[in-house]
C-alpha cells in the first residue's frame, strides 16, 4: 500500500516513515508542497499525508492542487503544528480529510491512514 | 498582540511542536523495539531536546527584548569555536542523514568577550536552520571579531524571527547580516 508524507522536517519525516515502513506501508517521501503535487500526479497512493508549513508551496495549497489533479478518491492527512483552529479549517476547505495537530504519535497516524484505507473515505 | 510578538510566538510555538512530535516519534521507535533503527531513534531524541532547550533560551532572550525587559547581563567570555565544535556533535547524525559537509575553517581558538548567553543561543540557532534548509556544503570561519557562514544552496529562505535577532545581537554589541550564500555576525 503506497503512502506519500511531505514534510519539510527531515529528521521528523524519516522518523514518521519508518513507522509506516514498519507497519508495512511503501512510502514515498517529499520534502516540499510542489514535490508533493508531482509525486501525487505520477503516483498512485492511497494516502496522502501533508505538513501544512512548508517551503515553496505549503501543504493547504498543494492539498488544493492534488484535489483539482487527482480528484478526491485519495485521503488527505493534513499535520500541523498551528493548534489555530483557522489553519485547520482552511486545509478541510482546500479537500483535506483529516488532521493531525503536532505533537502527534506515528501510531496515531497510522490508525488514522488504516482507517481510511481499510474503509475508504468515509472514516 | 503585535505583529513582533505574534512572530516570535508563531516561529517558536511552530519549533517547539515540531520538536516534541520527533521526540515522540523517536520515543516510538524505542519502544517498539525496531532493532536497526534504534541509532535513529535514539539520535532524533537528543538532537530535539538539544534544540528545545535552545529555543526555549531564544524565545526568552526575544520575548524579553520585545517587552523591553533588561536582562543586565554581564560580559564575559564567549568562545566560538567551542559553540561550534559542540553543535555539530549534536548534529552529526543529522549532517549525515543530510549528507551535506560542514567545515570549520580558519577558527581562531580565542574567545571575544561579550553576553555569552544571548550569543550563543542565537548563533547556534542560526547554524541550526542554516544545516537545515542548506542542501550544499556549509564553511564556518571565525578570525579577528567576525564570524561568517558561508553555504552553497538552501531549499528555503532563512527565517523572518532572523531580523528580531538581528536586533537583538545589536543590541548586545553584535551586527548580524544575511545575505545570499552568506551570514555575518561581527563583534563591536
Amino acid at each position: 500500500m503506497k503512502i506519500l508524507i511531505a514534510d519539510d522536517e527531515l529528521r521528523l519525516r524519516k522518523v514518521v516513515a519508518l513507522h509506516l515502513k514498519k507497519a508495512q506501508y511503501d512510502v514515498t517521501e517529499a520534502s516540499n508542497g510542489r514535490q508533493a503535487v508531482k509525486l501525487a500526479e505520477n503516483n498512485e497512493f492511497q494516502c496522502i499525508v501533508l505538513d501544512v508549513m512548508m517551503p515553496e508551496m505549503d501543504g493547504i495549497e498543494a492539498c488544493g492542487k492534488i484535489r483539482e489533479k487527482i480528484g478526491d478518491s485519495v485521503p488527505i492527512i493534513m499535520l500541523t503544528a498551528k493548534a489555530d483552529a483557522s489553519d485547520i479549517d482552511a486545509g478541510i476547505e482546500a479537500g483535506a480529510d483529516a488532521y493531525l495537530t503536532k505533537p502527534f504519535s506515528p501510531k496515531e497516524l497510522i490508525e488514522k491512514i488504516k482507517g481510511f484505507v481499510e474503509n475508504g473515505k468515509t472514516e | 498582540m503585535n505583529d513582533e510578538l505574534f512572530n516570535i510566538y508563531e516561529y517558536f510555538s511552530h519549533n517547539f511542536r515540531t520538536f516534541t512530535s520527533t521526540i515522540v516519534a523517536g520515543i516510538e521507535v524505542l519502544k517498539l523495539d525496531f532493532d536497526v533503527d534504534k541509532k535513529s531513534g535514539v539520535a532524533s531524541i537528543y538532537e530535539s531536546s538539544y534544540l528545545l532547550d535552545l529555543y526555549d533560551n531564544a524565545f526568552n532572550i526575544c520575548l524579553k527584548h520585545v517587552l523591553g525587559k533588561n536582562d543586565n547581563l554581564s560580559k564575559s567570555n564567549f568562545k566560538p569555536l567551542n559553540t561550534v565544535e559542540k553543535l555539530l556533535d549534536e548534529f552529526d547524525d543529522l549532517i549525515k542523514l543530510k549528507q551535506i559537509t560542514v567545515s570549520i575553517e580558519n577558527m581562531a581558538e580565542n574567545g571575544v568577550a561579550g553576553y555569552e548567553f544571548v550569543y550563543k543561543n542565537l548563533f547556534q540557532i542560526i547554524i541550526y536552520e542554516i544545516v537545515r534548509v542548506s542542501q550544499g556544503d556549509i564553511d564556518i570561519r571565525f578570525w579577528d571579531s567576525e564570524i561568517q557562514v558561508c553555504y552553497e544552496e538552501i531549499t528555503e529562505n532563512l527565517p523572518d524571527i532572523f531580523s528580531i535577532f538581528k536586533e537583538i545581537l545589536k543590541k548586545y554589541d553584535m551586527l548580524f547580516f544575511y545575505e545570499n550564500n552568506r551570514v555575518i555576525l561581527e563583534f563591536l
